[in-house]
């Protein structure tokens, strides 16, 4: 019993170091998370028929940045190289046709694939200074769809929103079979309906430090 | 040639042209609307996602009904069946014997498989196993009547309410059913000219009562036939039809004057075998209800009465439009489907009638939809049951459970199947509870407003 007590005791000082340490690293920096209702998704796709769209307002993840950001990142350097992670869950996606988001599930393999996650690998700045409050970037990330990742270039712009917020956002084409995403072929009706293998994913996400 | 008749050749010119729809409209234009159509039967629907798995509670014979319901709903996985009769039990067993069985509904709470259960005991039973159910973290459907007190009513429907994570939706299948929801419009925009009066009737000779193997069981089994908990036919038939009237005409009644009397079934019974209620309506609209177990002619319908048209509604919700000879023409009811009734042209009014349905449908298989209100309602049911469970799921794993009121307001804004809301419920259950006391006392009682109100 006595022992049990020792090696409580060795394991919550090495998670009170590790706790410190953590906290060390996060000096200087700034974390900002995902909130409710502080994000929309869009996807813009066409047909045979006539397009489509598909939102969600549900985006999660988290940024870690410095505390000039981003004006800071706009000199490049280690600011430029902020931690950022983006996450969707699949299913939250909707096309507001429920036969359309069964056909779009079936296709995304839901539930063996159940998020589309970023993660940023570097911002390259565009200018020198904001423009209308904005900082503009190319966004060097890492697009992980169906399982498939691919490294994408996405202009982004990044606002600081008041004391406690970060505002994101950009739009970029891309690819279904890039992701080896088979675009769907549903029989509507009499038709056979073909899906175009190219969307458009436009995104505007604000996070909040806590 | 009638005519309704269709040449056996296939599609013809009348078939092109009979979907007076937007649907066609858009057809011709070149746009055809990508919606996916309705498939004849739920089975060849493919569900996205593992299936819900739900439990019926009350077998009688609508809860029958609902068991055989549920076993033709590809997203529903009918794992458990309760009731406290074994007899009804053990019937029910053999229509869904891979269903679990159980006496005490106690159980299925416990089960946290189990997400969703459907509450078809009597009405008076429902309260305490509804907000079991609720406070256990399941989505209810729940038979109307909700209940057979105002009391118990709000107890229930503030439960409902404030289960933010939860779908409940009260028994009232008719809001679930499309062709319904294609005549709203049509009578709220005013085809029918200025609308006069509305009438609805369900007549069935039957006696109401139910065998049994003993007196004491024989109580418990006709809880219909007794006035102290039952709301007789026009809580438990005919809220849906006075559901529908409130719908349609997108107003609440002011008052109810009621009627009953017990005619043919003088078996012990203190329930009316037949009632007549009046609904009257802002503007001086009155809804007149009839219903009896004394005989069956014409069976059950509606009508909507109009200074240009009336509307009927009959057969499993098909509806006809009856047009005065002064009224002005529409112009695609020339080429519509057309029926008889006696010395009447019914013209029909059809939720699916489009072209691309003509081109898909057989003239054998010119028929209207074939799936019940109450397979609408279950689909509607166990389809947002799903939704709801993962987008509660998705908020969590996003952003942790801790702001309901957050998760309230992004669940808010999922787009749910059509099916009665809590608060439509609420209300229906006042109404008949009220139209009930009114044909009991032959009186009429004035709606008061905080009737409607939870606190």
């Amino acid at each position: 019993m006595k022992m049990r007590t020792h090696q409580l005791g060795l394991i919550a000082s090495f998670a009170a170091t590790l706790a410190l340490a953590g906290s060390a690293l996060a000096q200087g920096t700034v974390r900002y998370d995902a909130q409710p209702g502080g994000g929309h998704v869009k996807i813009d796709g066409t047909s045979s028929v006539h397009d489509w769209t598909m939102e969600s307002p549900v985006i999660g993840g988290f940024m870690e940045v410095d505390a000039g950001f981003p004006e800071s990142a706009l000199k490049g350097g280690d600011a430029a190289k902020p931690k950022l992670e983006a996450f969707i869950p699949v299913r939250t996606l909707k096309s507001y046709n429920k036969r359309m988001d069964e056909v779009y599930q079936e296709h995304m393999e839901e539930p063996k694939f159940k998020r589309m996650e970023y993660k940023l690998t570097e911002l390259k700045p565009k200018g020198d200074a904001p423009k209308n409050g904005k900082c503009e970037f190319d966004a060097v990330g890492v697009l992980t769809v169906h399982g498939k990742a691919k490294t994408l270039t996405i202009p982004v712009t990044i606002e600081k929103v008041g004391d406690k917020q970060l505002k994101v956002a950009g739009s970029t084409p891309l690819k279904m079979s890039d992701f080896e995403v088979k675009p769907p072929n549903p029989v509507i009706g009499p038709a056979q309906i073909t899906t175009g293998d190219e969307i458009k994913v436009s995104l505007d996400w604000t996070v909040m430090q806590k | 040639m009638s005519q309704n008749e269709t040449s056996l050749s296939g599609f013809n010119r009348r078939d092109f042209l009979r979907g007076g729809s937007l649907a066609t409209i858009m057809t011709l234009l070149g746009g055809v609307p990508l919606v996916a159509q309705r498939p004849a039967s739920a089975a060849e629907e493919k569900p996205a996602g593992p299936k819900v798995k739900c439990a019926v509670i009350g077998l009688g014979a609508w809860g029958r009904e609902i068991v055989s319901t549920l076993l033709r709903l590809p997203q529903a996985d009918l794992a458990v069946i309760c009731d406290t009769y074994p007899a009804y039990l053990r019937r029910t067993g053999n229509l869904a014997p891979s269903a679990k069985k159980t006496e005490d509904y106690k159980t299925i709470l416990d089960d946290k498989e189990i997400t969703a259960v459907i509450i078809a005991t009597p009405t008076h039973l429902h309260k305490d196993i509804a907000l079991a159910a609720l406070s256990a973290g399941k989505h209810v459907y729940c038979e109307a009547p909700l209940a057979n007190t105002v009391e118990d009513a709000r107890a229930i429907a503030t439960a409902a309410r404030d289960a933010v994570k939860q779908v409940f939706q009260p028994g009232l299948q008719n809001r679930s059913d499309p062709q319904l929801h294609f005549l709203v419009p049509f009578i709220r925009s005013g085809a029918c000219g200025n609308l006069a009066l509305a009438r609805a009737q369900w007549n069935k000779k039957q006696s109401w009562r139910t065998t049994s193997p003993n007196p004491e069981k024989e109580k418990q089994l006709n809880w219909r036939l007794d006035k102290a908990i039952s709301l007789g036919l026009v809580g438990e038939v005919g809220i849906h039809q006075i559901d529908q009237a409130v719908w349609f005409l997108n107003k609440a009644p002011k008052s109810v004057l009621g009627f009953g009397s017990l005619i043919n079934w003088n078996d012990g019974r203190d329930v009316p075998d037949t009632v007549q209620a009046v609904f009257e309506f802002p503007g001086g609209v009155r809804l007149g209800y009839d219903a009896t177990l004394a005989n069956s002619f014409e069976a059950e319908y509606e009508v909507y009465y109009g200074s240009d048209a009336a509307v009927m509604v009959r057969d499993n919700n098909k509806a006809w439009m009856f047009k005065e000879v002064d009224a002005p023409l529409l112009g695609w009811e020339v080429y519509a489907k057309k029926d008889q009734f006696y010395r009447d042209t019914g013209i029909s009014l059809r939720a699916d009638a489009s072209k691309q349905k003509s081109i898909l449908t057989k003239p054998e298989d010119d028929v209207a939809d074939q799936k019940t209100p109450l397979s609408y309602a279950l689909e509607s049911f166990v389809g947002n049951a799903a939704e709801i469970s993962n987008a509660v799921e998705d908020f969590v794993s996003t952003y942790g459970g801790s702001d309901l009121a957050a998760m309230k307001k992004t669940l808010g804004e999922i787009t749910l199947r059509p099916g009665a809301t809590w608060k439509e419920g609420y209300d229906a259950t006042v109404l008949a509870i009220k139209a009930n006391e009114a044909i009991t006392r032959g009186d009429k009682i004035l709606f008061q407003k905080e009737w409607f109100e939870l606190a």
